[in-house]
C-alpha cells in the first residue's frame, strides 16, 4: 500500500458542525473528496442542504441537519442522526464557534450574556460535541478534531472571550486525547487569517479588502483558504495520522 | 459599535493599520499558484474549487528530496513515504551500503535514487551532497534534516559530559541542520521545503540525554526563524518531534531491545510506540501542497500529548 493511500477516508463518516459556510464548509468536502460521508450540521438549513449538494455533485454521501450547538441535545441527537444514516459515526470535527452577534468589544465592554453566548459557543459545544461523538462511535472509536485559532495564543484585542474560548478549546484536545486513548484520537488545527463570510460580517471589509489587508504581514504572503485547513483536517484524521493525538497545529501562513 | 481593529483581523497579532506589504502584489497573483488547477468537479464553485482534489494534495509528484541520515531507521522510512508520494530522492549517510539499500528501495518504487555515503560532520560534504543531487535527480525541492542522534550511544549526567563530547552532540544535531538548510536554500531556486526532525525530548527534562534534549528544543526555534527568512523564497520550514520510535539508535543508547521498546510503547495513550512510517506521512503532508499554507510549525507524532507547544 503506498503512503498516499494512507491519507484516504474510504468507508469513513464524518460529522462537521458549522459545516453551512465558510472553514466548516471546506472541511466537509474535503472529507469528502477524501472518500468520507458527511453530515452536514448548522443552524441556516438552506446553507447546509446547499453544502450536502455540493458533496453529492462530486460523488460523495451527505446529509444536511439543521443544529442549534447551544442546545447539548440536538448535539446528541446529531451524533445519532449520523450513526442511523451511514451506520457509524468515526470522525467528528467541532468547528461550529466565532461570535453569534457579530460584534468587537473590549473584554471588559462585554456584556455578560454576550460572555457566556461565546464560552457557550466556542467551548462547551466542543465538550458537548466530544462527549456525543465518544459516545457514538462505540467501541470501533474514531478521530475527534477541534478547529481553535491563532487568536487562542495571542493577545486578541476586541476579540476576547473568543480568544479565551480557544485556548480551552487547547487545553480540551490534550485532556481529552489523554482520557479517550487509544480508542479515539483527537487533534485540533488552529487556523489563522481566512477571509470567511464571518470575518466580513465582523470586521465590516469586504473579501477583497480582507485579502489586500490580511496578506501583507503574513510570511507566506496570503490569507488562509478554507481549503488549507480542510487539508490538514484530511490528514489529521486519515490513518497516515494514526500516531497523532493530543496536539494542535498551526495552519496559519507563519505569522 | 467599535470599530474593529486591524489586530483582530490578523488574530490579534500586535499593530494596527498596517500599510500593505511590498509583497501584497505578487500575492495575490500567485494566491493559487501554489497549487496546480484541475478542472472542479460537477457542481462545484470554480471560484472556491476550481483547484485539485484534496487526495492529489497529497502528493509530492515532480518533487526531489534529500534525506540525510537516511541509511536506516526514521530516514529511511521518511525517504521511502516520500518515494511512495512520487518524489525522488537522494539518501545520504555515514554507511554506504545501507544508503545505497534505501535507495535501491525508492527505486522499487518507481522513483529515481541517489545514494551517498558521507558524514554530516563534514560540512563541506553537505553542499557536495546537495550539488549531486541536481547533478544527478535534476533540482532539489526538498531537504530534510533527518541526521541526529547521541554519537557514542552514552548516556551521561550533563556536568559529567566532556566538551568534546558537548560539542559534538551539538554539532551533529544543530549545527547539521542549520548548514543543511544553508547548502538547501542555495539550490532551491524555485522555492521549496525544509524538514526539521527534533524530538519530543525537546518539551521536558531529560535526564543523562542533556545535549540531545537541548539541540533538539532549539531546532525548534531554528525552525521558526528559518520559516520567517525564507518565506519570500517560497521555501516553507517545518518540523516533526517524534516520540518513542524503535530504532538502532534507540536501542543502541538506551540498552533496550525491540521488545522492551514494544512494552514501553503499550503504555502510551495510543497504545503503541511509533514506527518510521508515522514519521514518514507527516513529512509528506508538510512538503505537499496540502500543506501550502503551513510553515514554522513543530508536530509532535508521539502517540499521546505532549503538553503545551508555546516555548
Amino acid at each position: 500500500m503506498s503512503i498516499l493511500d494512507q491519507f484516504r477516508l474510504d468507508g469513513q463518516v464524518a460529522v462537521v458542525t458549522g459545516s453551512g459556510r465558510g472553514i466548516g464548509e471546506g472541511i466537509a468536502v474535503g472529507l469528502a473528496e477524501a472518500g468520507a460521508a458527511v453530515v452536514v450540521a448548522a443552524r441556516r438549513t438552506n446553507e447546509i442542504e446547499a453544502v450536502a449538494e455540493k458533496v453529492r455533485a462530486a460523488g460523495g454521501q451527505a446529509l444536511a441537519r439543521t443544529t442549534d450547538f447551544l442546545e447539548v441535545d440536538q448535539i446528541e441527537a446529531l451524533a445519532d442522526v449520523a450513526v442511523a444514516e451511514f451506520g457509524k459515526l468515526t470522525i467528528w470535527v467541532n468547528n461550529v464557534g466565532g461570535a453569534q452577534d457579530r460584534t468587537a468589544r473590549t473584554i471588559l465592554g462585554t456584556p455578560e450574556k454576550a460572555w457566556d453566548n461565546q464560552i457557550d459557543l466556542n467551548l462547551k459545544s466542543v465538550w458537548a460535541g466530544a462527549k456525543a461523538a465518544n459516545r457514538a462511535m462505540g467501541e470501533e472509536g474514531g478521530v475527534i478534531v477541534n478547529i481553535s485559532s491563532a487568536a487562542a495564543t495571542k493577545p486578541s484585542p476586541m476579540n476576547g472571550p473568543y480568544a479565551a474560548a480557544k485556548f480551552g478549546v487547547n487545553s480540551l484536545t490534550m485532556t481529552l486525547a489523554a482520557e479517550l486513548a487509544p480508542r479515539v484520537r483527537v487533534v485540533g488545527v488552529s487556523p489563522g487569517g481566512i477571509p470567511t463570510e464571518v470575518l466580513m460580517e465582523y470586521s465590516g471589509l469586504s473579501e477583497q479588502e480582507l485579502r489586500e489587508r490580511g496578506g501583507a504581514n503574513v510570511p507566506l504572503a496570503r490569507m488562509g483558504e478554507p481549503e488549507d485547513i480542510a487539508a490538514a483536517v484530511v490528514y489529521l484524521s486519515s490513518p497516515a495520522a494514526s500516531w497523532v493525538t493530543g496536539t494542535t497545529l498551526s495552519v496559519t501562513g507563519g505569522s | 459599535m467599535y470599530r474593529v481593529s486591524w489586530a483582530l483581523i490578523r488574530d490579534g497579532a500586535g499593530d494596527v493599520d498596517t500599510p500593505p506589504s511590498p509583497l501584497l502584489d505578487a500575492a495575490l497573483a500567485s494566491r493559487r499558484s501554489d497549487r496546480t488547477a484541475r478542472e472542479p468537479p460537477p457542481g462545484f464553485d470554480p471560484v472556491r474549487y476550481g483547484r485539485m482534489g484534496v487526495l492529489d494534495q497529497f502528493s509530492l509528484e515532480g518533487h526531489v528530496a534529500v534525506v540525510t541520515g537516511g541509511g536506516r531507521g526514521i530516514g529511511r522510512g521518511i525517504a521511502l513515504a516520500f518515494a511512495e508520494a512520487g518524489a525522488d530522492v537522494a539518501v545520504a549517510a555515514r554507511r554506504t551500503h545501507e544508503v545505497e539499500a534505501v535507495a535501491e528501495e525508492v527505486r522499487a518504487r518507481g522513483r529515481s535514487a541517489f545514494a551517498l555515503g558521507m558524514d554530516v560532520l563534514d560540512w563541506p560534504a553537505n553542499d557536495r551532497l546537495a550539488e549531486a543531487t541536481v547533478a544527478e535527480l535534476g533540482k532539489l525541492t526538498i531537504w530534510v534534516n533527518n541526521a541526529g542522534g547521541n554519537l557514542d550511544r552514552t548516556l551521561r549526567p550533563l556536568v559529567e559530559t566532556s566538551e568534546e563530547v558537548w560539542d559534538t552532540l551539538v554539532d551533529l544535531n544543530l549545527k547539521t541542520a542549520w548548514w543543511g538548510a544553508k547548502a538547501a536554500t542555495e539550490r532551491m531556486s524555485e522555492g521549496g521545503n525544509i524538514i526539521n526532525i527534533s524530538s519530543t525530548a525537546a518539551w521536558g527534562a531529560a535526564p543523562t540525554t542533556g545535549p540531545y534534549a537541548a539541540t533538539k528544543s532549539a531546532m525548534i526555534n531554528l525552525t521558526k526563524t528559518l520559516a520567517m527568512e525564507l518565506a519570500a523564497q517560497k521555501i516553507r520550514v517545518n518540523c516533526i518531534a517524534p516520540g518513542l520510535v524503535p530504532t538502532e539508535m534507540l536501542f543502541e543508547t538506551m540498552k533496550v531491545d525491540e521488545a522492551a521498546v514494544e512494552s514501553m510503547g503499550a503504555q502510551l495513550p495510543a497504545g503503541r510506540a511509533g514506527r518510521p512510517e508515522d514519521i514518514g506521512a507527516a513529512a509528506v503532508y508538510f512538503c505537499s501542497p496540502a500543506a501550502a499554507w503551513v510553515t514554522g510549525q513543530t508536530l509532535a507524532v508521539s502517540g499521546g500529548p505532549t503538553g503545551t507547544r508555546e516555548m
